[in-house]
């Protein structure tokens, strides 16, 4: 990142978050350089947002941080003729960055946005791409020095195995002198601390020349019929049309695949679009059928963790909580649907019905079987 | 540190060649995050380390904090807790982004380990996460109009008699009986050094949660190990 005493960047994630006390924090005072902090709400505060551009020109903000929803919201927001010409280039991470917000953010700011790729327990970052390197888009970039990373294949029972290819896909580990030496608690350490290693769950490849590559989160892969989706192909897609501000994809259950990709949607304020035409431009944007989304649906707001980033749990528990309705309703049966995360199969359905008998119950309770949730029908 | 300026590293080539100049040690200005706010205090004398935007309007006029001044607010931070938890104590903290919550983190690290806490959780959870770290003291923010946090700190006070509880609020906010104000306990302290011996390694537990569940897991960073 090449950070040094003329940098001035935007502190916009909160100090709970590795964000905002490593990279916010103690690398800019080795560095010399100046942290502008964005309100005590950061960019929760719809007054950083409207004022961005105005407060990057007056404190001479070099560096633009924001995680990827706020770098979509600004980069919908006009410099109004505000001068951001001391501006070298925009960071983003805590989470994936769609396509599209990147081309919004550069096309407004004629500089580049580069995502960081990091994990708290490897004390923040693992790898970013070099400002002054013009390759690299869509990567995470080069490995930090002194950090080490390597792309495993899985072995048939679930443990690591040998580094792949260049091009190969498998998952990211991380060594070296910043990754944590573990959990306090020492049982959690199985399966993500192995061997001095830290298993960090993200898919990834190499390139060539050595960048990384985020191919998905392996918990956030979309299943269908054994046909691995993974939901940026989707969430990017969407991103691309004008009435999208955030895209969020995950598995909708299906007795026969499994899951079936759905997205559901936040619009730009004052823009209206039908989940028909989005559909429409779903389907013309991605290349692979399988991933089309079965469903899109609008809703206010999606719902978002306190550091901004996109909390699929609650869309998961959405779609499993419309789905059997949908099934009552089909076999014209009321009742109580209630989900909650958790349980050996990822998420508990839990039915009462309303009026109803025993025999109900247990064809129900049958049908739900079907299903990867676990479900208890009661009567 | 200013020589990384001149040589960008463009590849990966030039990464090894950076990591075989000599070990990350090397490089790092001291054993903690207190010798790196020493180090930069020193070098970057005239630096801002710190603006506080609070609205962006042009005509504001925020609080700015140099590096100089940062460390002297660190320090007197560091003096404060260090009489307050003991050996090594773990420090939570529940505060917005604030000039303030930079003092209390640093100086956390200076005097033992630092328990940054997302204040958008339930108390319970929270509870779980100051036990599990084995805070001994919580800084935590006074009444506000948007923010419940003062509310759930006397909850957490109220399940956990023992925490000593730091709040941040403004001048002239009345007092609370069994509750410091930090504005009022830091004037008392020096600015220009550290009153207890800081053989320290810093360290700092981030726990990591979810808005909703319980914690599931809490770690530890070597912070001074990390460079930018």
């Amino acid at each position: 990142m090449n950070l040094g005493p003329d940098d001035v960047l935007t502190g916009t994630s909160p100090m709970f978050h590795v964000a905002g006390t490593i990279l916010l924090g103690i690398s800019m005072f080795l560095a010399g350089s100046e942290i502008v902090l964005m309100s005590p709400s950061g960019m929760r505060n719809p007054e950083m947002v409207t004022n961005f551009w105005r407060i990057c020109e007056r404190y001479g903000v070099t560096l633009a941080f924001a995680v990827p929803t706020a770098i979509g919201a600004i980069s919908d927001v006009p410099l109004g003729g505000a001068d951001i010409s001391s501006l070298r280039g925009g960071l983003t991470g805590a989470a994936s960055l769609p396509v599209a917000v990147r081309e919004k953010f550069e096309a407004v700011t004629g500089t580049r946005l580069n995502e960081i790729y990091g994990m708290t327990e490897a004390s923040g970052i693992i790898s970013c791409n070099p400002f002054e390197d013009e390759g690299g888009s869509g990567s995470v970039g080069l490995r930090f020095p002194y950090t080490t990373v390597t792309v495993r294949r899985l072995t048939d029972d679930g443990s690591l195995g040998d580094p792949c290819d260049v091009g190969e896909v498998g998952v990211l580990t991380v060594g070296g002198p910043t990754v944590s030496p573990g959990y306090r608690n020492k049982t959690q350490n199985v399966g993500t601390f192995v061997d001095g290693e830290l298993n960090s769950g993200d898919l990834a490849y190499t390139d060539a020349d050595g960048r990384v590559y985020i191919a998905g989160r392996s918990k956030d892969l979309i299943i269908r019929s054994a046909h691995n989706i993974d939901p940026l192909m989707i969430e990017n897609a969407l991103q691309r049309h004008p009435a999208v501000a955030v895209a969020a994809a995950v598995g909708m259950p299906d007795s026969y695949a499994g899951e079936l990709p759905v997205c559901y949607v936040q619009l730009v304020p004052g823009v209206a679009v039908t989940e028909e035409e989005l559909r429409a431009f779903a389907e013309a944007e991605i290349g692979e059928r399988p991933a089309w989304p079965k469903e899109i649906r609008i809703i206010d707001a999606i719902p978002m963790t306190a550091v901004g980033k996109i909390f699929k749990p609650s869309l998961r528990e959405d779609t499993v909580k419309r789905t059997v309705q949908k099934i009552l309703a089909e076999r014209h049966l009321t009742g109580d649907v209630v989900v909650a995360a958790g349980g050996p199969r990822g998420m508990n359905v839990t039915v009462t019905l309303a009026d109803s008998d025993d025999n109900n119950a247990s064809q129900l309770q049958e049908v739900l079987n079907g299903y990867l949730f676990q479900a208890t029908v009661k009567n | 540190m200013t020589s990384w300026l001149e040589s960008p590293l463009r590849t990966l080539s030039d990464v090894e060649r950076f990591e075989s100049e000599m070990p990350l040690r090397q490089r790092l200005p001291g054993d903690s995050v207190y010798d790196v706010l020493v180090r930069a205090a020193e070098v970057h004398s005239d630096r801002i380390a710190l603006t506080m935007v609070m609205t962006g309007d042009d005509d504001e006029h925020p609080r700015r904090v140099s590096y100089p001044e940062l460390l002297g607010l660190v320090r007197q931070t560091a003096n404060l807790l260090s009489g307050l938890g003991g050996v090594r104590p773990g420090v939570a903290f529940m505060l917005p982004t604030l000039i303030e919550t930079h003092a209390v983190l640093w100086a956390a690290e200076t005097v033992g380990s630092a328990v940054p806490i997302n204040f958008l959780l339930q108390p319970d959870h929270i509870r779980g996460l100051l036990e599990a770290s084995e805070a001994k003291v919580l800084v935590t923010l006074g009444p506000h109009p948007q923010l419940d946090i003062w509310e759930k700190s006397l909850e957490l006070q109220r399940l956990m008699p023992e925490l000593t509880l730091v709040r941040v609020a403004p001048p002239g906010t009345a007092p609370v009986e069994g509750v410091i104000d930090y504005f009022d306990a830091i004037g008392d302290q020096p600015a220009d050094r550290l009153v207890f011996d800081s053989q320290v390694t810093a360290m700092m537990s981030l726990p990591i949660s979810t808005p909703v569940g319980r914690p599931v897991s809490r770690s530890l960073l070597r912070t001074a190990t990390t460079a930018s």
